[in-house]
């Protein structure tokens, strides 16, 4: 590899994490914002809130769901008859409108159609943009909802929804959206309302340029870790992502409210400590991870090895497009630089574990953070087993109940994912899409559901996903793979939020430092590697191995 | 539960008038004022205001008098654009390689890498520096000019791939074919 790509790798990830721990204090202050006078219109907008009990904000967020999807579904459906629709695009099929609206509304973001040829920009600004911001909205109010059940002594109050949803949209993510977006725009990122253009070319052979609101859209795809792309081909495409530095800026968006997180969750729930800790469990995975991927991706086909710039883009070159693929996929973004599928086996299949691992090395906005508080109360659970004592988290004794929950929340993607990959590949209805024989085919099959119920969106490609089946099964898969993570997760924030906190004493097993993190990471590994071992070695390691014996 | 209904349809009301319309509407009152030419696309103009393509987008080129760019999986088409998606272990992959190899007489090691693998978006507008010295000799000989001239040309365009690092050198094939095309003309 070259020092040169080696040298940016370095400097992003360095570059995001500063701009992490400022956004972090940015994101605290928006959470906690409370107007100081009454009446006015700011204090209407982010003052007069009741708390809710988590039954009402579980309710909240789930019907404020439900909701979202019937009215993108609608929008998607009916875009021929509404306006901004300068190519006149028909009204989007039921299975794909559903799907679609499921996708954004879940933060999923998965797309089964190419937007150029396929959405008017109505439904792109006003359907799946608004979903943009407000699906990552939903994940990071989740994560303070729990942050504050934890802090909270015999209270019942997470906090107010609608509040949060008002502070994080209109303090926290629009103006960061707005500088990222204007940023993308001087780079070439595109950014208007025309009809595409017909290009007559210069050696004559007639184009025609797709046009449209992109930059906008493009900002909180990657900051809300949505990743939806405007264009089919994602942040492949040039008018997406036209520059080195239009992928830099890209590249740390996608990582940067996800590394805030952990950090955020720490102030929140009055454990800075553990909020680091969490962070530093989650970059050293990203860091090992990271490094596999581009030994794997350098060793590449060694019988072929002009096959590495396969589905990748010369001005970004082969080591940024894998720094991308492993944050993409560890942070539940989804957007995709290159194209996953002709990554080399073993790259490509680091990409599937970072969504298997079940989306906490950062994941999404917001649900990385309460995806790995699961993980850790089954770790503080297994050191109590260890050394027989009933084990506390932050304070809060961890029972029956708590532990329940978390294991149904670490276990609904996982199990998403198997059944209906089993399904799909022995059925007619899965095998149909595959473009691969063999052990690639099961890749793609494997990757699409693990995007879905992980709710990354990203795709392996070659997957022909606009079916019937894979709709209406990812649909599912994403809605179950969202809400079946979200209410156990709010359910336990209201059991430790009515708990009053213990003094913790020479036996309390504390939640930072090094000994927690290595167990913590070994529980995200067991969980991970247990279930999906068998999968990921007749995918992409058997395929790896056959590429070896040609 | 109806006050729940009533205040999500509200929240997605403003949310809908923030989000989805004032501030992609901003956004592009502010690009189409201060940043006109790259928000709609950066175009590739000639004198008589014909829209020639973008230069962002790399398009066909067939004939000898320009540099070709990249394979691409769906031949430059917009509507959608895509990649092959072949696996790197796939013979599918290896079959389309050694063809193209064929097409510039070298064999496969010989040959730059981007001239025989499609690229991600179908619409990679850059080659590599090499992959444009090796079609010097063609384009000099098509157009009757001294390859010298079109090498400077080519020197001229290329940029690094990476900033602060001045190898590997790419370049981009529509702005490189409107300049040598530009050259011939005066």
């Amino acid at each position: 590899m070259l020092s040169g790509e080696l040298f940016w790798i370095c400097a992003l990830l360095l570059v995001a994490i500063l701009l992490a721990t400022i956004c972090a204090k940015w994101l605290v202050w928006a959470l906690s914002f409370t107007p100081k006078r009454p009446g006015s219109l700011i204090s209407r907008a982010f003052g007069d809130y009741e708390p809710m009990n988590w039954k009402t904000y579980l309710a909240s967020v789930l019907v404020f769901g439900f909701l979202g999807i019937i009215i993108l579904a609608t929008i998607l459906m009916t875009q021929g008859f509404l306006p901004l629709n300068p190519m006149n695009l028909p009204g989007v099929p039921f299975d794909l409108a559903l799907n679609t609206a499921v996708s954004f509304v879940t933060n999923t973001n998965w797309q089964a159609y190419s937007g150029e040829n396929t959405l008017s920009y109505f439904s792109q600004m006003v359907g799946l943009g608004t979903q943009n911001f407000l699906s990552a909205a939903t994940g990071i109010a989740v994560m303070a909802a729990l942050a504050r059940g934890i802090a909270n002594q015999q209270e019942r109050s997470l906090g107010n929804f609608w509040q949060d949803l008002a502070r994080l949209t209109f303090l926290f993510l629009l103006p960061l959206s707005i500088i990222v977006a204007v940023l993308l725009v001087s780079q070439g990122v595109i950014q208007n309302l025309s009809a595409y253009l017909t290009a007559t070319g210069i050696d004559r052979a007639t184009q025609i340029l797709p046009m449209g609101p992109a930059a906008s859209q493009i900002a909180i795809k990657q900051l809300g870790s949505n990743g939806g792309g405007f264009f089919g081909v994602n942040s492949a495409h040039p008018f997406e992502n036209p520059t080195f530095f239009s992928n830099a800026i890209q590249t740390i968006a996608i990582i940067l409210i996800p590394m805030a997180c952990p950090l955020v969750f720490g102030v929140l729930s009055g454990a800075r400590r553990h909020g680091r800790t969490l962070f530093r469990v989650m970059f050293v995975m990203l860091a090992v991870l990271l490094g596999l991927s581009l030994v794997a991706e350098f060793s590449g086909n060694p019988s072929l090895q002009s096959a590495i710039l396969e589905g990748k883009e010369m001005r970004f070159g082969a080591g940024l497009s894998v720094l991308w693929s492993v944050i993409t996929t560890a942070s539940s973004n989804g957007s995709v630089n290159a194209m996953i599928s002709s990554l080399s086996p073993l790259a490509g299949g680091i990409a599937l574990l970072n969504i298997m691992l079940g989306e906490v090395v950062f994941g999404g906005v917001g649900s990385g953070v309460y995806g790995m508080f699961l993980f850790a109360v089954l770790t503080v659970f297994i050191a109590g087993l260890m050394v027989g004592r009933s084990p506390e988290f932050l304070g809060k004794k961890i029972e029956a109940a708590e532990i329940k929950l978390a294991v149904i929340g670490v276990l609904i993607p996982s199990v998403l994912i198997l059944t209906f990959s089993a399904f799909a590949s022995v059925s007619k209805l899965g095998l149909n899409s595959v473009s691969h024989p063999g052990a690639h085919g099961l890749s793609e099959i494997l990757y699409a559901f693990s995007s879905a119920a992980g709710n990354n969106g990203s795709a392996f490609g070659g997957l022909n996903a606009n079916t019937k089946f894979y709709n209406y099964a990812l649909a599912f898969s994403m809605f179950v793979g969202r809400y079946g993570v979200i209410a156990p997760v709010i359910a336990l924030a209201g059991l430790l939020s009515c708990k009053r906190s213990v003094p913790s004493s020479a036996g309390t097993f504390p939640v930072s430092g090094v000994l927690f993190s290595t167990l913590l990471v070994g529980v995200v590994l067991i969980v991970g590697a247990l279930t999906f071992f068998p999968a990921l070695t007749l995918g992409p390691v058997a395929e790896h191995l056959m590429m070896l014996g040609k | 539960m109806i006050k729940i209904i009533s205040k999500s349809l509200i929240a997605l009301l403003w949310g809908s008038l923030a989000c989805g319309v004032i501030y992609p509407l901003m956004l592009t009152v502010f690009s189409q004022t201060f940043f006109r030419t790259q928000a709609n696309g950066s175009l590739v103009i000639d004198a008589q205001r014909n829209v020639l393509g973008s230069f962002l987008l790399g398009q066909k080129f067939t004939s000898d008098r320009f540099f070709s760019g990249r394979p691409s999986a769906s031949d430059y088409e917009t509507l959608p654009s895509g990649a092959s998606n072949l696996s790197q272990a796939s013979t599918a992959l290896r079959e389309k390689i050694n063809e193209r190899a064929k097409q510039y007489r070298l064999a496969v090691s010989g040959t730059p890498a981007d001239l025989l693998t499609a690229s991600g978006s179908g619409l990679d507008p850059d080659i590599s520096y090499e992959s444009a010295i090796l079609q010097i000799p063609r384009i000099a000989s098509a157009r009757k000019v001294p390859q010298e001239r079109i090498a400077g040309i080519v020197r001229n365009l290329s940029r690094p791939q990476l900033p602060l690092f001045s190898k590997p050198r790419i370049v981009n094939v529509v702005m490189l074919n409107q300049a040598i095309e530009g050259d011939s003309s005066r």
